[in-house]
């Protein structure tokens, strides 16, 4: 084979390459057909066909990490960009994740760019009306837990708030919003929930972990 | 000769830069500042107390998180506006090991968030006092 034949095969080679790397990475929703705003409130579309439904919430929540960390940014650390979206269901018993949103303030005049997005307010189904069980949003980051901000009693909306890290390490808060119990804090782990933290009465308001034992 | 002498301005001019000033609060007018009433001691009720140390490493992390001389972004909304003011966070602060400092800046709750709850506001230090320098943010 020529010098020339070689450089083509590898130029070929090259190029399938890239275009294959380029295919496996989604181009991410779409701000007005996927996730917006109506009347100042953050909605977005569900459902996200990527995320089969299920009658068990856990097996929707378990698909959620490794569908977003395929989206443009969601690994990017401090270039990175974080994903909020829902979960939710139409009353009969049955649970879909809704698409994500890159909605969010941007503070371009600040030194570190930042990563924040709005927590969604309702989901656009057109099958029909939405009832929305939980939010879910992802960090940018590798062992990214939920933030202190994000337990804040006055800070839910729904009965349950999901986080996760690049790591795919997913948190669950039970927040008990309004109630005289503890909230309660999960991570997943291989299949189950293990509770890992709770959130006294009196610490509801500033968010404040008391973590178990081990 | 004038194109030596723009030389040298060309080559001068930003050695200014190295001799900027520390940030220093402007001071009202004379005018302003005698019409000030100081009480005869501040009121032990609503005082507050905190050691300069810890006000320090309060300063060092919100110095980081959100400059003084920041100002919005053309184009800014009102949240973004409010998100961009010092006013509109509070500062945590908890003693760490070895002469750390663990500073958190987060957002007030119902300040900014009229309509659209944001995750992630905030941000934790580890900040060394004794060094005046951040040591780590955590992400």
């Amino acid at each position: 084979m020529g010098a020339r034949m070689r450089r083509r095969f590898t130029g070929a080679f090259v190029g399938l390459g890239l275009a294959a790397a380029c295919a496996s990475v989604p181009s991410g929703p779409v701000e007005g057909a996927d996730y917006g705003y109506r009347n100042g409130d953050v909605w977005v579309r569900g459902p996200w066909e990527l995320i089969t439904p299920s009658t068990d919430v856990d097996e929707v929540i378990d698909q959620l990490c490794p569908a977003i960390m395929r989206l443009p940014r969601a690994q990017g650390r401090e270039y990175g960009q974080e994903y909020c979206g829902a979960i939710y269901s139409l009353g009969d018993g049955t649970y879909y994740a809704s698409l994500p949103s890159t909605l969010g303030p941007l503070l371009k005049a600040t030194p570190e760019p930042l990563k924040a997005c709005f927590a969604p307010r309702s989901v656009n189904d057109p099958r029909g009306r939405t009832v929305v069980l939980a939010d879910y949003h992802s960090h940018s980051w590798p062992n990214s837990r939920m933030s202190s901000a994000d337990r804040r009693e006055s800070r839910q909306r729904f009965s349950i708030r999901i986080q996760f890290d690049t790591g795919c390490r997913v948190m669950k808060l039970v927040p008990y919003a309004g109630e005289s119990r503890p909230g309660e804090l999960f991570e997943r782990r291989e299949g189950s929930w293990v509770r890992i933290g709770i959130i006294k009465p009196e610490h509801k308001a500033a968010g404040i972990v008391t973590w178990m034992d081990g | 000769m004038k194109r030596g002498l723009l030389l040298s301005w060309c080559l001068l001019l930003p050695a200014c830069a190295l001799f900027q000033r520390p940030y220093r609060p402007p001071h009202a007018s004379a005018e302003e500042a005698a019409r000030v009433q100081f009480p005869l001691d501040l009121p032990a009720d609503t005082r507050t107390t905190l050691p300069a140390e810890l006000v320090t490493a309060m300063q060092l992390a919100l110095d980081d998180f959100l400059p003084l001389d920041v100002k919005p972004h053309k184009g800014a909304t009102d949240m973004e506006r409010c998100l961009y003011r010092r006013e509109s966070y509070e500062v945590i602060a908890a003693p760490g090991p070895e002469g750390v400092t663990f500073v958190r800046v987060t957002l007030r709750p119902d300040v900014c968030e009229e309509q659209n709850i944001v995750m992630d506001m905030e941000a934790t230090y580890a900040v060394d006092v004794a060094g005046r320098r951040i040591l780590a943010r955590q992400r």
